[in-house]
């Protein structure tokens, strides 16, 4: 077992594999989220309460939720990479973060701009808005903490801890709009109580569910990318990675 | 005429300037994610391919 | 103890810390954290006094009295209730029995807000389903 699970994660063996996994995760992205826009934009009615405004909710809800998914993805690869020490997972763990903190910039940016006209304000410092905000910050120091190092290996041990650390913070996003007071309202799907009877409207919901899953798909694509030319500077060392370069554009 | 009435003869009227400006936003974060792959991608390359014929 | 072992104890610890230290911290600055209290709050001495806070809780069913851009209007949580005067622009959402939030103080056992903002609930759906709901509850 683990052997087997070291010799998947070798690089070699990730390069090769993630080639063809890549167009499984870009294709159905687009596909989706043209679907998702469609039944969110067009077919969804509007709101009892909101009108039109709560479409905002299609981009800014999956947006927040892949804020909180990556910055678990990077704690736990950041952990496994601390541990086992698999390359592959410090590579994983770096290329994330700026895409988890472009989530969180949109997720904070939409959910503004929806505020502004329902709640009659852009921001307030109550516990939802505050704890996203702060992830948005961790996101900015596990970036700027990994590149403070010129060894690769001292870099990916002190930005997994700091992701450890950080970690808290998800948990208390989550449960922020139950423990305290906040101007946010409460979760409508991703709760205990809501998953089963969520608080939406069914023609609201599934442009929701295809837009969070077209999201985590643009994720894994962007991801796999990336993660595929990191791997490539950290092995250059590497016979194989030299005929991946030399055979490139012959 | 605040900038939000000025958006009102687009879809969803009132709420026209807020809701397209989201999408806007997350049109332009998303294109901007991968044209910073493809661009470290690129970059990749032709650093490890001089890199290599350096050496040989 | 294999050098495996030792550094998943150090995650191990690390995470436990960590978890411990967000915690206290919590427990710590929990009323801090508040971002508006209740009029029950306020009854029971909760919120601040001598400085301005936020209220909040549902706007008063037939409370709301407009005279120009003045608004007087009751907040309550059904337990208790006080009387709130705004000056200034309300949001979209204001209606009655609609949640909000307003800052101000109180002066004389009414709240003088400087600013009014809308709560709204978790639950989307259709005007024709709301309708429907409403005319079932009756």
């Amino acid at each position: 077992m683990w052997k087997w699970i070291q010799a998947f994660a070798s690089p070699q063996n990730f390069y090769r594999i993630s080639k063809k996994i890549i167009p499984w995760f870009l294709y159905p992205f687009i596909a989706l989220t043209l679907v998702g826009l469609y039944w969110g934009l067009v077919i969804a009615p509007i709101d009892y309460q909101q009108g039109e405004s709560y479409r905002i909710m299609f981009v800014h809800v999956p947006a927040a939720w892949m804020s909180m998914f990556i910055y678990i993805v990077l704690a736990v690869s950041g952990g496994i990479g601390l541990i086992w020490q698999i390359k592959l997972a410090n590579v994983v763990a770096k290329v994330s973060a700026p895409i988890g903190a472009s989530f969180t910039f949109l997720a904070l940016v939409t959910g503004a701009v929806w505020g502004k006209p329902m709640w009659g304000t852009w921001w307030v410092w109550d516990a939802r808005l505050t704890s996203e905000l702060i992830l948005l910050f961790l996101y900015l120091a596990y970036m700027s903490l990994g590149n403070a190092f010129d060894n690769p290996k001292t870099a990916s041990k002190a930005s997994s801890v700091l992701a450890i650390v950080g970690l808290i913070n998800i948990p208390i996003i989550h449960y922020s709009v139950t423990w305290w007071n906040t101007l946010h309202q409460g979760a409508s799907v991703s709760s205990v109580e809501k998953i089963a009877a969520p608080a939406i409207h069914p023609d609201m919901l599934m442009p929701l569910i295809l837009m969070s899953i077209s999201f985590k798909l643009l994720y894994g694509a962007l991801m796999l990318m990336r993660a595929r030319d990191e791997v490539l500077i950290r092995e250059q060392n590497m016979r194989w990675v030299k005929n991946v370069i030399m055979e490139d554009g012959k | 005429m605040t900038i939000a009435e000025y958006f009102e003869f687009l879809p969803y009227g009132k709420y026209a300037f807020y809701i397209w400006f989201s999408y806007l936003v997350v049109f332009i974060t998303i294109a901007i994610l991968f044209i910073r792959t493809s661009s470290i991608h690129k970059k990749t390359f032709s650093q490890l391919r001089i890199k290599y014929s350096r050496e040989d | 103890m294999k050098k495996r072992q030792s550094r998943m104890i150090f995650v191990a610890l690390l995470v436990l810390g960590v978890g411990l230290a967000g915690y206290l911290g919590l427990k710590a600055f929990n009323e801090n954290l508040l971002y508006f209290f209740s009029p029950t709050d306020v009854v029971e001495g909760k919120a601040p006094t001598g400085k301005s806070f936020r209220l909040g809780g549902l706007v008063g069913v037939n409370s709301v009295k407009r005279d120009g851009i003045k608004v007087n209007f009751d907040v309550t949580d059904n337990a208790n209730t006080f009387n709130v005067e705004y000056k200034g622009i309300l949001p979209d959402l204001f209606r009655e029995g609609q949640g909000i939030i307003t800052t101000g103080s109180l002066i004389n056992g009414t709240f003088v807000a400087t600013e009014v903002l809308a709560k709204h609930d978790e639950n989307y759906m259709p005007p024709e389903v709301a309708d429907a709901l409403e005319k079932t509850k009756q």
